[in-house]
């Protein structure tokens, strides 16, 4: 349990930091504050124990990402930034759930089993991401009409998913 | 909150951003959010079936003796990686050792024993169902089960031993026991002189009597003594509920009283049943022996003070079920309209014994009796109550105006054990 405190901490430090340190480098220093709070914000929620205050800031960071490109930051910060924040997300729930059992049975194991998994996830996650942004190939309207229609199936996807559940 | 539907939002928003502007980048930042989802969504729990299994060390205890509670859960479909269990408990059961939830994982066909041990105060707890959550290792789909596993526990009250209750009723049933049944016979309290007949043993001539008739021959009868129909009320109406600062319960003093009176009138060999009067009507059929001991305590250990329109007074109390002439034992503190029916059941032939823990006194333990208002309240309280326990002795009702401070096995020995006055129905006196 300790070291899934300290992961959400870090993490959450990390988040802030990056997006913080993207938005002074680039002179935005509104957006840095707003960012440094939201930080605070979330780290008050997790002590008080405010699920919504986790969501909430969670939402509000990954949409910095767009306020950052908007804004033109460094894209290496975001993409930093965005990999802290889920680090920061997945720890906070598996505190809360950690806290709600009462008792953990097999306990290392199970801790094993989801670090290695979140490290899987946020290594092709930051390798498909960096391959992307290497990638050079002209967003064309033909692009964005595929991209489009993946969209609207996906969408129908996630609604039919969550009719199931 | 769903994981998944506030993961795709987030991503569903950021993608139509990103399109909408025709920018790559944002496009490009997003994919470690979508690897993340996906992630969730291909190692997600595709269907959960488990099988819950619950044992309970013992199914009826007293009052604050630990009780092991298991549940055997098994996997029979595929792994699940993370799997919460948690066991919905009974309001009013306290945790004494252990868990009620659980975080682990199970692979397929794994069984997996969680104990815990629970303590209790006097009641009746179900337990039903089991709340289990599985998830992937990083929780985002969840599939949730509320699983049956029932099990239940009587937590009976605890039984104070009292001597032998004297009661008398007008009728009593063939075989022998400890009740004077008002006929000669074998016994040993004396009872008559008649003339001797063929077959009377010859130690019972009374030769005295004998000896004034010449030729005739008397000997002494001795009064039957047999068993006979009790039926104990216990009065669960809400007023006979009082509760003071430290948590006690003037019911469960009642409670206690109804299940000593019943153990030892049902070790005295008679044939007792109980009636639960308050929310509505719980009758436990007349019956002798252990089983009935049993079943008046499981009744008993169910009894809570409730309230109902139709049996707010004590006239609805059904005459049909309580045997004829039989004795009846009341637990209850008593309100003034309770008096006209307890006077008419006298009438009718019953028997009638009023054990009636004292709401005042009770109460009154817990204040500060120096306050004039306090102490103006509690005479005129008392008062009331001293003239309404004295019409009902008038009536010829056997009274415990009972201090629930002392001991009940004391406060019957000293209230009640002088001669229990002949019951004389209304058309006998006539």
């Amino acid at each position: 349990m300790k070291l899934q405190v300290s992961l959400f901490y870090t993490s959450l430090a990390l988040c802030t930091l990056s997006f913080g340190v993207a938005f002074l480098v680039h002179g935005s220093l509104a957006f840095a504050v707003l960012n440094f709070s939201l930080g605070a914000f979330w780290a008050i929620s997790h002590w008080r124990e405010w699920s919504w205050g986790g969501l909430l800031s969670f939402g509000l960071f990954c949409l910095m990402i767009a306020f950052g490109v908007w804004r033109g930051v460094g894209v290496l910060w975001l993409l930093v930034g965005i990999a802290a924040t889920i680090v920061a997300w997945d720890m906070a729930r598996w505190i809360a759930q950690a806290k709600r059992a009462g008792r953990i049975i097999g306990g290392d194991k199970l801790i094993r089993h989801h670090l290695l998994r979140l490290g899987g996830v946020l290594v092709i996650g930051l390798g498909l991401s960096t391959l992307a942004l290497n990638l050079k190939l002209a967003f064309t309207f033909g692009w964005a009409l595929i991209l489009g229609l993946l969209m609207i199936l996906a969408l129908s996807r996630v609604i039919s998913f969550l009719r199931e559940q | 909150m769903n994981r998944v539907l506030i993961l795709s939002s987030i991503i569903y928003v950021l993608v139509i951003l990103a399109l909408a502007t025709l920018n790559g980048v944002l496009l490009a930042l997003v994919v470690p959010l979508l690897i993340y989802l996906g992630a969730g969504l291909v190692f997600g729990p595709e269907e959960m079936a488990l099988h819950v299994e619950r044992r309970i060390s013992h199914e009826r205890v007293l009052p604050s003796v630990p009780v092991e509670v298991s549940l055997v859960v098994t996997n029979n479909g595929p792994r699940l990686e993370s799997i919460l269990i948690e066991d919905q408990l009974p309001g009013g059961l306290e945790v004494i050792t252990g868990e009620v939830s659980w975080l682990t994982s199970l692979d397929s066909g794994e069984s997996l024993e969680l104990v815990y041990t629970v303590a209790a105060s006097r009641g009746y707890y179900r337990f039903r169902d089991v709340f289990v959550e599985a998830a992937d290792h990083l929780g985002i789909r969840q599939k949730r089960a509320v699983l049956s596993a029932e099990g239940r526990l009587f937590v009976q009250p605890d039984v104070q031993r009292l001597g032998r209750v004297d009661i008398r009723p007008r009728g009593t049933r063939v075989y022998a026991g400890f009740i004077p049944a008002r006929q000669g016979g074998p016994g040993v309290e004396f009872f008559g002189v008649r003339e001797y007949q063929h077959g009377d043993p010859l130690r019972w001539i009374n030769w005295r009597a004998s000896a004034r008739h010449r030729q005739r021959v008397f000997i002494n009868e001795f009064e039957q003594e047999r068993v006979a129909d009790v039926g104990v009320i216990l009065d669960t109406r809400r007023r006979s509920e009082v509760r003071v600062d430290g948590g006690a319960s003037l019911f469960e003093c009642g409670v206690h009283a109804a299940a000593a009176l019943a153990e030892s009138f049902l070790k005295d060999g008679n044939r007792v049943g109980l009636l639960l009067y308050g929310t509505q009507l719980d009758w436990t059929f007349p019956g002798y022996g252990k089983v009935q001991r049993e079943r008046i305590l499981q009744s008993l250990a169910r009894a809570q003070p409730g309230e109902s329109m139709i049996f707010e007074k004590l006239e609805n109390l059904p005459k049909r079920l309580l045997p004829a002439n039989s004795q009846l034992v009341l637990v209850s503190p008593l309100h003034s309209d309770d008096v006209e029916v307890l006077i008419h059941l006298r009438a009718r032939g019953y028997a009638l014994m009023v054990i009636s823990p004292d709401p005042v006194a009770f109460e009154l333990a817990g204040m500060d009796t120096r306050d004039k208002t306090i102490a103006l309240a509690a005479r005129l309280a008392r008062i009331e109550r001293t003239l309404m326990l004295h019409k009902l002795r008038q009536a010829g009702i056997q009274i415990l105006d009972w201090d629930v401070e002392v001991p009940l096995g004391a406060a019957i020995r000293v209230a009640l054990s002088r001669p229990v006055p002949q019951v004389h129905p209304v058309e006998a006196l006539g």
